[in-house]
């Protein structure tokens, strides 16, 4: 942040979602004295969750844009000065994971959980019931040495199978 | 970090690393330990504040009667035992712990080898808990040489020269910033001292004031003194209470040996600080908000101009500036403007201390000179870390005083070409109005 702090990220981290952390953090920590900030925060918050739970759209990106920069114009102190440049600066240099969450309804980064599709690999699958017993909400069936399979409809993307799998056969798209 | 000497001590001495972040990891437990086990005749026990190594904690110094200098790191109750028994008792290093030096295997020699030290200069050196280890180290010596021998306009003029921009985020220029208020007319002048340190990712002044708070302290008599002001406060988040305990006493024993107070030093001067607590909003960081929380009103921040330079706390003249601009003021009084201005860019001197934190080997503090690239900041890291985990550094997200501008996202590809400076003329200028930035951001 601006005085100093620094951030690492790698390749895990979801850069959509990162915006949202931030806006999250700058719309709870808003004071509500100038309308720009206290509305335009929220406003910015609710389209970056709508696109980090996958109901994005490509006329979002826009908006998002446009929106933020009339926050960081209008408002009046520091605070909601910078407030969206998280999203200008993500924008700017990682459009592609935008694109990928509203148009692919795809998460690069692996990290967006209503976006994310478990399946486990027949092949690489030894049957060992493992990912099964750790399943809290029973969506994968296949008895002992037999390849497991998982119903996505009902999946809940605890990641609970991928941690379970010993043999790599679970997969996250 | 630089070498303590023994002070002529016919004992071992052990600094046990107490800052937050050794806490945090256990060395409270550590110090504890050592203090029932280990003999007084033969040993000096000591805290010490937060060497800016957060990723070797726990860690302690020791200092073998000879002036010789151990640094012992990523400790459990097992090593001191070990130390005790194997390094004093037998005066053979216990290698297990021992931060070694080159080719150690994550980097440390990288990551302290592009550092310049003046705002940590004492940071995990000194007890800060005990004026006397500030004094030894040539605490208070700024306001000393400064009292009945420089007019308050030589101070201002001497904080103008070094170039000295407001670490907050702002960047705004220190000496301006202080003349503002030196001539704004008032019989009541304040200063204060911006310690609401609230950016996620952010503990860089939590450091200071919990390894040196006299030096804050130091900085805003300075302030004072060069203002025209007799009253100041240490505006500190809630959240930060052992830097709130330690600042407390460390007023307390300003105030014992005369560095506080009426006519301090036998001069004409009177000036005294008292802490007040935040209450945990971020907006408290902002200037305006700041003055309106220590009025007893709810924070928000409020129209500007009137800048509190001119009207700020109960309408007076008030200067506001960020704990590590404070930090920053005893170095340049002793060693010169000019010797300040040596450091960094063109338009932006000195030095600028950073927390690293995130997904990297070496998180913790690090202080660095103005124009470093954004590469060589965290020097090892980003190479280290890939190799041991096969990731990728994707971003420093986030980012580096940019007056108005931060919570920036960087990518790496782009740090060496798009942004190859930081804090480089562009960077803190790039101001729009002179409304100036935040101020958690703490303006400058």
């Amino acid at each position: 942040m601006g005085s100093g702090g620094m951030i690492v990220l790698d390749d895990s981290s979801c850069m959509v979602d990162l915006a949202r952390y931030f806006l999250s953090f700058t719309a709870n920590e808003s004071c509500g004295k100038c309308a720009p900030c206290r509305l335009g925060t929220q406003r910015l918050l609710e389209i970056l969750t709508r696109i980090t739970e996958g109901n994005g759209t490509e006329a979002d990106l826009q908006t998002l844009e446009e929106f933020a920069a009339s926050v960081k114009s209008a408002s009046l102190c520091g605070l909601g000065q910078t407030a969206p440049n998280p999203i200008l600066t993500t924008l700017r240099y990682y459009r592609d994971e935008y694109v990928a969450h509203v148009r692919d309804k795809k998460c690069p980064a692996k990290s967006c959980r209503a976006l994310l599709k478990y399946s486990i690999d027949a092949d690489t699958c030894k049957g060992c019931t493992l990912c099964a017993k750790a399943c809290p909400v029973q969506t994968i069936t296949g008895g002992p040495k037999k390849p497991h399979v998982l119903d996505y409809t009902r999946c809940i993307r605890c990641g609970s199978c991928l941690d379970a799998c010993q043999f790599g056969a679970v997969h996250v798209e | 970090m630089k070498p303590a000497p023994n002070n002529g001590n016919s004992r071992w001495r052990i600094a046990v690393g107490l800052g937050s972040c050794g806490i945090a990891s256990g060395a409270q437990a550590l110090y504890d330990q050592l203090a029932k086990r280990a003999d007084p005749q033969r040993v000096q026990l000591e805290q010490t504040g937060c060497a800016g190594l957060c990723h070797q904690e726990p860690m302690l110094e020791l200092y073998s009667p000879a002036g010789d200098r151990f640094t012992y790191v990523h400790l459990d109750l097992a090593a001191v035992d070990q130390i005790l028994d194997q390094h004093i008792g037998g005066n053979a290093p216990v290698e297990k712990y021992l931060l070694r030096g080159d080719g150690r295997a994550d980097g440390v020699d990288k990551f302290l080898s592009k550092q310049k030290k003046i705002v940590l200069q004492n940071c995990g050196g000194i007890d800060p808990e005990s004026l006397e280890a500030s004094l030894a180290v040539g605490g208070y010596q700024a306001v000393r040489n400064m009292i009945g021998k420089q007019t308050s306009a030589e101070v201002i003029a001497v904080m103008t020269a070094s170039g000295l921009r407001g670490r907050g985020g702002a960047g705004f220029p220190t000496g301006v910033k202080w003349k503002f208020a030196a001539d704004a007319p008032g019989a009541q002048k304040y200063i204060i001292c911006n310690g609401d340190e609230g950016d996620p990712g952010a503990f860089m002044d939590r450091g200071v004031m919990e390894s040196d708070p006299h030096r804050v302290i130091e900085g805003m008599i300075i302030g004072g003194y060069a203002i025209g002001a007799t009253v100041g406060f240490l505006y500190v988040r809630a959240e930060y209470p052992l830097a709130l305990k330690r600042l407390g006493r460390a007023l307390e024993q300003a105030r014992a040996a005369g560095f506080l107070g009426r006519n301090i030093l036998g001069s004409e001067f009177s000036f005294d600080i008292s802490i007040r607590e935040g209450a945990g909003a971020f907006v408290c960081g902002e200037e305006t908000a700041l003055i309106q929380s220590i009025e007893g009103e709810r924070g928000s921040p409020k129209m500007r101009p009137p800048f509190p330079a001119q009207k700020g706390l109960w309408g007076c003249p008030t200067v506001i500036n960020n704990v590590e601009t404070f930090a920053n003021i005893p170095w340049i009084m002793l060693h010169g403007a000019a010797a300040y201005a040596g450091l960094g860019t063109e338009k932006s001197k000195g030095t600028k201390v950073f927390s690293l934190a995130g997904k990297i080997l070496n998180g913790g503090l690090v202080e660095v000179p103005m124009g470093i690239t954004l590469r060589e900041v965290p020097a090892s890291w980003k190479c280290r870390w890939a190799s041991r985990c096969g990731r990728f550094w994707k971003t420093s997200a986030v980012a580096v005083p940019r007056a108005g501008r931060s919570r920036r996202c960087r990518p790496a590809g782009r740090a060496a070409a798009a942004f190859p400076r930081i804090c480089s003329a562009r960077a803190l200028t790039t101001r729009t109005s002179p409304s100036w930035g935040p101020s958690w951001a703490a303006a400058a």
